[in-house]
């Protein structure tokens, strides 16, 4: 019927397979596509990795565990070393840092730059092949009220390329009357071990840019434990597949059973005891997870490297887990009405405020210091960027106040669905496997 | 069979394999992108823009047997997205082209003709004739029944013709 026309479309296309191709040219810009979908597809990787980081690091906070005692000769060595006290006073909520400077594994740095009266120092570093924590003091001849570091770049003098896994810095110093001085910490966490040993931190703060250059003491080796077993709570099945304890932090290592009718959001109560239970908690500030929460994931608690016990437990005794199916909250913000959400009806009384946006809120019966909400999107699957999420106690134990910032209605498809990343839900089970 | 091999090492992340099948097609993306853009700069620009949508997609390719369906089409999204972006200017463009190259006369009056098309019929013109694609392949690609794309095509071939019709009268003038 179409014969003239087939004919003519047969007729260009030979002309089209006749004109000559550059294989060269061809190659090229295939590769160059590649490339930039592979250096995307890190950066996004890395970027998510950083929010997941950060938001359990800022929930953490709130002291899950007893303070640490200091003996008489860690207090005298502390006393000896000039500016130590304020190092001491950052890291103290962390065991195995505690212990890495109780064993001289801290390394003294010293180190400054001076800009416009302003000036940084590194003071020291605790650093494995996987992590440097740097510490630093902000100093102004003028009394200051509020002060932060805004960048931070890392790079190996040499030029190696390092792979970052997780970055934490920035955190505001405040002080009501002025201080002219002000500690804190940055902690560079790697993928690949380090093989370098100079390297240059260069430091933004307040416009201004400071270099501060400074070397690596030898690191101590990883202590590595094959475990292999799986532990099991309600039926879930978590298998822990080894733990790597470096000075810096232990990283436990576990792979959820695909077959698991609940996802597992957060291992908050996951230990390691030795045989005279002392325990070693989860990293209190700082990156306390990475990985996938569906499939694999490492959870960084804190280091015993130092104190080498003749036994070590992993323990478990409860996690966050809601229903697979439950995992998604839907909402029409249009009737402001919760169409689907977990059994229990915890999340209530949504209404749209000028400040915050959408807001929940949300019943459960003790405090809940978690983020609850993960990714959104709309009816058409079309993912809704959120500008901001917020969150508030109330003086009324148990009740939180959840905010999303949502873009115009007229921007996306009711109902929308929220992906829930925590929830007060638990697990609970008695698990103890032995590592040593 | 090999090719389906290939396509699901891709979709769980197996750069080498993705490589491999854009390397397969790389000369059915060129040239898809030649008959809709308007030079090898262009079309060059095309095929790297698609190997990274492709990359950045290949997990939510469904069915890994219709891998160069699919690919093609991510090509011609591509390509009419290019051309909304500077309509104007390509017709311009190709209507000088029809005055200069002269020889090249049959070519040009066809090219200008499926520019003339609506994007669907255009879409299953070029999966159909230029990358010699089967019916089954384009339905299962675009999710719907086999009979309806013959009826798209049947459509297609229509429009066609009564472009080049008004073309010809034009110019015969």
């Amino acid at each position: 019927m179409f014969k003239n026309e087939e004919e003519k479309l047969g007729h260009y296309k030979n002309e089209l397979d006749n004109i000559p191709v550059s294989l060269g040219s061809l190659d090229n810009a295939i590769m160059a596509g590649f490339h930039k979908a592979k250096s995307e597809q890190r950066k996004r990787t890395r970027k998510m990795r950083g929010i997941y980081s950060f938001v359990i690091a800022a929930l953490l906070l709130i002291g899950l565990f007893s303070s640490i005692k200091i003996s008489p000769a860690f207090a005298s060595y502390i006393s000896e070393i000039p500016g130590m006290e304020k190092i001491v006073k950052l890291i103290d909520d962390d065991k195995g840092r505690m212990a890495a400077v109780e064993k001289k594994y801290y390394q003294k740095q010293g180190v400054s730059d001076e800009k416009d009266g302003l000036k940084v120092t590194i003071d020291g570093t605790i650093s494995d092949e996987k992590g440097i924590v740097l510490f630093y003091t902000l100093q102004s001849k003028e009394k200051i009220k509020e002060i932060q570091i805004d960048k931070v770049n890392l790079k190996a003098k040499d030029g190696t390329v390092l792979d970052e896994a997780s970055i934490s810095y920035g955190e505001l110093h405040q002080s009501e009357k002025g201080e002219h001085s002000f500690s804190g910490e940055i902690e560079y966490f790697f993928e690949a071990p380090l093989t370098a040993k100079n390297y240059v931190i260069n430091i933004e703060v307040k416009g201004k840019k400071f270099s501060l250059p400074f070397t690596l003491n030898d690191f101590k080796a990883k202590k590595e434990y094959t475990i292999n077993k799986t532990m099991e709570l309600e039926g879930q099945k978590i298998y822990v597949e080894k733990a790597d304890i470096y000075p810096l932090r232990v990283a436990i290592h576990l792979k959820m059973n695909p077959n698991n009718t609940k996802q597992i959001l957060n291992l908050e109560d996951l230990r390691l005891v030795d045989e005279n239970n002392e325990v070693w908690g989860k990293i209190s500030n700082g990156a306390t997870g990475l990985g996938d929460k569906d499939t694999e994931q490492e959870i960084y608690l804190q280091s015993n490297y130092f104190t080498d016990p003749k036994e070590l437990y992993l323990v478990l005794n409860s996690a966050q887990a809601v229903d697979k199916k439950d995992l998604i909250v839907i909402v029409d913000t249009d009737k402001l009405e919760i169409q689907k959400q977990p059994n229990g009806e915890m999340l209530q009384n949504i209404r749209f405020e000028e400040e915050r946006g959408l807001v929940f809120e949300l019943h459960s019966n003790k405090a809940f210091n978690f983020e609850l909400f993960g990714d959104i999107t709309d009816a058409n699957g079309n993912k809704i960027e959120v500008h901001e999420q917020s969150m508030s106690s109330s003086d009324r134990k148990g009740l939180t106040e959840l905010g999303i910032k949502l873009p115009p209605k007229n921007t996306y498809k009711n109902p929308i669905s929220i992906e829930l990343n925590y929830y007060p839900s638990w697990i609970k089970g008695h698990e103890k496997i032995r590592i040593k | 069979m090999e090719t389906e091999q290939a396509v699901n090492k891709a979709i769980k992340g197996d750069d080498e394999a993705f490589l491999q099948l854009i390397q397969t097609y790389k000369i059915d993306l060129y040239k898809t992108a030649l008959s809709y853009l308007r030079n090898e700069e262009e079309a060059l620009e095309a095929v790297q823009d698609v190997t990274y949508r492709t990359y950045k997609s290949i997990r939510k390719l469904k069915e890994p047997a219709f891998f160069k369906t699919w690919l093609i089409r991510i090509m011609i999204n591509y390509c009419n997205d290019q051309l909304k972006k500077k309509k104007r200017l390509v017709l311009n463009d190709e209507l000088l082209d029809v005055q200069v190259v002269s020889e090249n006369y049959s070519e040009m009056e066809l090219k200008d003709a499926m520019l003339g098309l609506d994007e669907r019929s255009r879409e299953i013109l070029t999966l159909k004739y230029f990358n010699d694609l089967k019916i089954t392949d384009i339905a299962h690609c675009m999710q719907c029944p086999e009979g309806t794309v013959k009826t798209w095509l049947n459509k297609a071939l229509k429009s066609l013709r009564s472009k080049l019709e008004e073309k010809g009268g034009n110019l015969d003038v």
